[in-house]
């Protein structure tokens, strides 16, 4: 069973193939934000190093935001279009419940950055889900007497402020990591129901400012 | 000679759509998805919009052409797409597609000017007879095109600022017309006469346009009458404005078909589907005694098609892509 993942949401491109084994191949490329040039070469690079056809690929996990609007929109386009041509699996999963894969607390809270005061959050207590673009100042992030952990890609503004006004109240574990855990994300998108290419876009979370008007 | 059948995707500004094109002339299939009633409500399109809903919905696009054309991968020769001109973001969309049914189904990926498209929308309705001028006006270009071979373009003028279809856009909006201005604009000035004296438009030797003072011109009128409680007669400003600028439309291409001497006359862009513009070329060609070709209604504004019949001629052209492919949002036709 070979899958192929793709998280383009952020200025690392990330691009993998696994099997039951592990990884196949595995690549993570600072783009600069133009995961257009890279994307492609580097799913046909991987697949021309490891002899792997792409006909031979069972399945497609894609990361679908929030984070950079136009690289999540490269990912998610290429993904839908090879796993709907190929009539192959498709799953996704948003960043901020990748972020949660491995961790348990009565709380658990992920944040992705996009401004010192407003960004993108995702908590998670027991069946209560939220995710959102929140401002730091959100009620839904006032909490007292929980145990907390808040697991971020950065140590940021946003998650300095998030942690001083949260441990005022609360247990609060702050766990900054370097990377996603691809293998763990992947398997855990997989048991998830699998989704018509088609209907698969990008979940944006913020409104642009035509909306707003 | 083998048929050659192209797939071609176009998703440069608000529209998605996929064709396919048989040997660079014959329409297999196409459709095309406006977000025209999206983008109504901002008063013209929305980069951030037209790229999501590009997204939301290229799949479907592309699987109802093959369903229409009751084709499958199996049975075209080669991917096309538009890399540019247009919106950055827009034109991504289709690019990340387009190679990635390249890798899918191993066909050749074609890259496609969507200018060049636009011209070719005329493969549809005769042949090129060399050597040709091209009018294109469209809501991103104003421009006059030489042509001595297949895929070879030379430019002769464009528009110092403002395009055609901007101008359109603009009065129809400072008189109270609603987007996309062009059409309704037109409708309007079949019901009025030429009354409001404007400035006609850089009326000089050069092939070069320019549409910003015709524009600032109408809306100060507008302003001017309005302060002085007089209202517009919009019907009649509509024919005015209309009257100017195809008139020198038809000036410049008529000094240009007879320097260049060409065979044949092109218009092309979603402005060719403008109805004075239309009669006073082919007026002129009768004049000048040059063969007009003018595409169907239907392909003058954005579609894959066109990209199709352009697609046949970039092959030939050696105008292929690898996976590095990456939108040119202010490519050239020259």
């Amino acid at each position: 069973m070979k899958t192929l993942f793709i998280d383009s949401s952020r200025k690392t491109l990330s691009v993998a193939l696994v099997n039951e084994d592990g990884f196949v191949f595995k690549s993570n490329v600072n783009t600069y934000s133009k995961h257009s040039n890279f994307l492609m070469n580097e799913i046909n690079k991987g697949l021309n190093t490891a002899k792997v056809n792409v006909s031979e690929i069972d399945n497609f996990v894609v990361l679908n935001g929030p984070g950079s609007f136009t690289g999540i929109r490269v990912g998610i386009t290429v993904a839908k279009t090879l796993a709907w041509v190929l009539g192959k699996k498709m799953y996704v999963l948003n960043n901020l419940e990748a972020l949660k894969v491995g961790n348990q607390n009565e709380v658990l809270i992920t944040t992705i950055y996009d401004k010192p005061d407003h960004s993108y959050v995702g908590i998670y207590e027991g069946n209560k889900v939220v995710e959102d673009y929140l401002s730091i100042d959100d009620d839904k992030l006032k909490m007292k007497d929980k145990n907390i952990t808040i697991i971020s890609l950065d140590e940021c503004d946003f998650v300095n402020k998030l942690y001083d006004n949260l441990k005022q109240y609360n247990n609060v574990n702050l766990k900054i990591i370097d990377d996603y855990e691809y293998l763990k994300v992947i398997n855990y998108a997989l048991l998830k129901p699998s989704i018509n290419p088609h209907l698969i876009e990008p979940i944006y979370l913020k409104k642009i400012d035509a909306q707003k008007k | 000679m083998k048929d050659v059948f192209i797939f071609a995707i176009e998703t440069s500004c608000d529209e998605t759509s996929a064709s396919i094109i048989k040997n660079g002339n014959v329409e297999i299939a196409t459709v095309i998805l406006s977000q025209i009633d999206i983008h109504k409500e901002y008063g013209g399109v929305v980069p951030e919009i037209a790229s999501r809903n590009h997204t939301k919905a290229i799949t479907l696009v592309f699987e109802e052409c093959l369903k229409k054309a009751n084709m499958t991968f199996d049975d075209i020769d080669f991917i096309a797409v538009t890399y540019g001109p247009g919106l950055n973001g827009a034109l991504l969309v289709g690019i990340e597609a387009a190679k990635a049914l390249s890798l899918a189904t191993k066909k050749p990926l074609i890259k496609v000017n969507h200018m060049a498209g636009h011209i070719y929308a005329n493969k549809f309705v005769g042949t090129f007879k060399f050597p040709l001028l091209a009018l294109v006006v469209s809501g991103g270009h104003t421009e006059l095109i030489y042509m001595d071979k297949e895929y070879s373009f030379k430019k002769i003028g464009s528009t110092l600022d403002d395009s055609i279809g901007e101008a359109y856009d603009k009065v129809a909006r400072v008189i109270g017309i609603s987007y996309p201005g062009g059409p309704l604009m037109d409708k309007l000035a079949k019901k009025g006469r030429h009354t409001y004296n404007l400035p006609a438009p850089k009326d000089d030797n050069s092939y070069d346009f320019s549409f910003s003072g015709i524009k600032s011109a109408v809306i100060n009128l507008v302003h001017n009458e309005k302060q002085k409680g007089n209202g517009i007669n919009k019907e009649n400003l509509a024919t005015s404005f209309q009257e100017t600028v195809v008139g020198i439309l038809v000036k410049k291409t008529k000094k240009a078909i007879k320097e260049y001497n060409v065979k044949q006359l092109l218009v092309a862009g979603g402005v060719s589907a403008n109805s004075a513009l239309r009669d006073a070329l082919e007026k002129l060609c009768d004049e000048l005694n040059v063969e007009l070709l003018k595409p169907d209604i239907k392909y003058c504004t954005d579609n894959a098609a066109m990209i199709g019949a352009a697609a046949y001629y970039a092959y030939l052209n050696g105008q292929m892509a690898d996976f590095s492919l990456d939108p040119n949002p202010g490519l050239d036709l020259d």
